[in-house]
């Protein structure tokens, strides 16, 4: 019933069922034409009703009671929804209430009061009370401490400082180590290298600067340029360095190169700083072996042959090379072998530690020997430098030269006409006590004694008589 | 939920409305499953909604054939039974428009929930709507069947006239 309105909404219902005689039914019309609100009821009504009757001539079928409803498990989601939410609405109006102000000055004081009280209780107790608190207070840290010990909870600081005292020591042996390594290293290495430099000084003074006397005279030993750099070398004018050359170059021999260094020259100028020569010397770079020149080897093989007639003939003339003003080795006097006087000298060459080399007749080097046997006129050895693999094997001929040097004595050089005479198994024997030598084969090479030439104070070669 | 409900209402809510709207769910997707699901659906949108919530009633149901509708369309059932409609309506007018065509849907979806609600009247009530609406009977003639006073059936029938309006217009059926 709207009381705003004149007519009831169940009249109005009854007016559109037509349960209504015609007198109400034309006051209904009338009420509703002139009132919006009631047309709007009509509306909804008559609508209503029509609904009403179209469902009518299609009727639902009727569902069986309890057919259809939720699960329990629905059920029981939807309620715990329910639950939950009006938990949070409890919890939310319950923060959502103003604190008591009450509770709070209680909050508040009552810490402050029992702190005042500790207080006053700590200062009124008498020292002895006071020590014990403390010691009470000391054991209750301690025990704690080693609680945590216990149970492994130790600090962070006390972890971090084992860890980096622990590091630290690991690190300082580790170091300890690596230095002892390095320094044996080290100390092997300098002494390996002290040892090559000594053999390789050798070589230089012997082939490399050594004066090309072995074709000039002993006389005219001076009048050349002695090619052994010294300290007044190094500081010779460039201008000079190249007349030195130039002579060098003059010699006409073929500049075969060893590879010596620019440390090793220098040692050998201050080892041969005793050298009386002022005339001054070239600074070079590179060790440079006089050779022996194809004519001179030839001219020594005629020297030979010549000398072995003189021999055979009695006469015991030796010839002499000397350089000629053209720079060219010829052949002044020839050193003729000699077995006596070579056996003077090389039996306290058999017994030196110091190395044998091997060179060509152009000078090149061609690394250590090891002599296996000798005779008055011929030395057998194996080269300890064929250890490296692929080093071919080397040709048979003549100018083959070996240096021997002793420490005590001077130095021997050995020319003659190398052959290769067995391929050799060293396994068990002596030599294989080196390492170098160790379970590898090596072809023996004999060198038949043709020259001889021993080397003096200044690095001159002086033949052999 | 901010419709004033406690949850001692909440829950009441749920256990009258959860027969119905499961009948209803299940009239409309003719699947008992789905209609479970849909029921639940809306059930927890229900508790979880944050605006008020004025009518409860109207808006579990409204939000529920919303749902049904979808999965409807999501299942290409509705498309079907729109273009059965579409048939009908050329067949009866030899023409269609859009605005129609939505407006017969609008409508079929307004009978369908008023079957639904008379379906859930008692039985003597449903008595009387046959009665009165599918037979044409006077108030008079169903009290004779029915043995009630004449006033007492147009009492009857006005307040199931009247509850039904009500819902559908605050199911917004008659926009």
């Amino acid at each position: 019933m709207n009381n705003d309105l004149d007519i009831s909404e169940e009249e109005i219902i009854s007016y559109l069922l037509g349960e209504v005689d015609n007198d109400k039914k034309l006051f209904i019309q009338r009420l509703i034409s002139e009132n919006p609100q009631l047309q709007e009821m009509e509306r909804v009504l008559t609508d209503t009703i029509r609904l009403v009757e179209q469902s009518t001539k299609e009727p639902l079928p009727d569902l069986e009671e309890g057919e259809l409803l939720l699960s329990q498990k629905r059920r029981n989601a939807i309620l715990g929804l329910v639950e939950k939410e009006e938990t949070l609405t409890l919890e939310k109006q319950k923060s959502s209430l103003p604190k008591d102000k009450k509770s709070d000055h209680f909050l508040f004081w009552v810490p402050l009061g029992i702190a005042a009280c500790a207080f006053l209780i700590l200062s009124v107790t008498d020292s002895d009370h006071l020590s014990t608190a403390e010691i009470t207070l000391n054991r209750e840290q301690e025990s704690t401490s080693e609680q945590d010990e216990l149970e492994g909870t130790t600090t962070d600081a006390i972890d971090i400082e084992e860890e980096l005292a622990l590091n630290l020591a690991l690190e300082n042996q580790a170091q300890e180590g690596v230095v002892q390594i390095l320094t044996q290293r080290s100390t092997i290495e300098v002494e390996a290298m002290k040892r090559d430099l000594n053999n390789s000084l050798s070589i230089g003074d012997v082939l490399a600067y050594s004066d090309p006397t072995p074709f000039n005279s002993v006389e005219d030993s001076t009048s050349v340029v002695s090619p052994v750099p010294s300290s007044a070398n190094r500081s010779a004018p460039p201008r000079v360095q190249s007349e030195t050359l130039s002579k060098i170059q003059n010699l006409g021999a073929d500049h075969s190169i060893m590879l010596h260094t620019k440390e090793l020259g220098a040692e050998l100028s201050v080892k041969k700083e005793k050298v009386v020569d002022p005339s001054p010397k070239p600074i070079i770079e590179d060790s440079v072996v006089p050779p022996l020149r194809t004519e001179q080897i030839e001219q020594n093989e005629d020297i030979i042959i010549t000398e072995k007639k003189r021999k055979a003939a009695g006469s015991e003339n030796s010839t002499q090379t000397n350089r000629t003003s053209s720079g060219r080795f010829q052949t002044q006097a020839i050193p003729q072998f000699q077995k006596g006087l070579i056996s003077e000298y090389l039996p306290r060459l058999w017994g030196s530690s110091e190395p044998t080399y091997l060179f060509t007749s152009k000078g090149k080097t061609l690394g250590k020997v090891r002599i296996i046997k000798k005779t008055d006129t011929a030395i057998e050895f194996v080269r300890l430098n064929e250890t490296m693999r692929g080093k071919s094997t080397l040709p048979d001929g003549l100018g083959y030269q070996l240096r021997l040097s002793d420490s005590n004595s001077s130095t021997v050089i050995i020319v003659g006409h190398l052959t290769r005479v067995k391929v050799a198994e060293i396994k068990n024997k002596r030599m294989a006590k080196s390492d170098l030598v160790k379970d590898l084969d090596f072809t023996t090479y004999s060198i038949q004694i043709e020259e001889a030439w021993k080397l003096d104070e200044k690095e001159n070669r002086i033949p052999i008589k | 939920m901010k419709c004033d409900e406690t949850e001692s209402q909440l829950k009441e809510w749920f256990e009258k409305l959860e027969k119905p709207l499961m009948n209803y769910a299940f009239q409309i997707v003719h699947d008992r499953e789905e209609a479970q699901d849909l029921v639940q659906d809306t059930f927890l949108r229900f508790f979880k909604q944050d605006e008020k919530i004025l009518q409860p009633k109207a808006w579990l149901y409204k939000t529920l054939r919303n749902l049904c509708i979808s999965f409807l369309r999501k299942n290409g059932r509705l498309q079907r039974t729109t273009d059965e409609e579409q048939l009908d309506f050329l067949d009866s007018f030899n023409r269609t428009t859009e605005s129609i065509l939505v407006k017969n849907l609008e409508k079929k979806e307004a009978v369908d929930r008023v079957s639904h609600a008379i379906s859930l009247l008692p039985k003597e009530s449903k008595e009387l709507i046959t009665l009165k609406f599918d037979q044409q009977k006077s108030y008079n003639e169903i009290s004779k069947i029915t043995g009630l006073s004449v006033s007492n059936v147009g009492y009857k029938l006005h307040h199931i006239i009247k509850e039904l309006s009500s819902e559908l217009k605050a199911e917004d059926f008659f926009r």
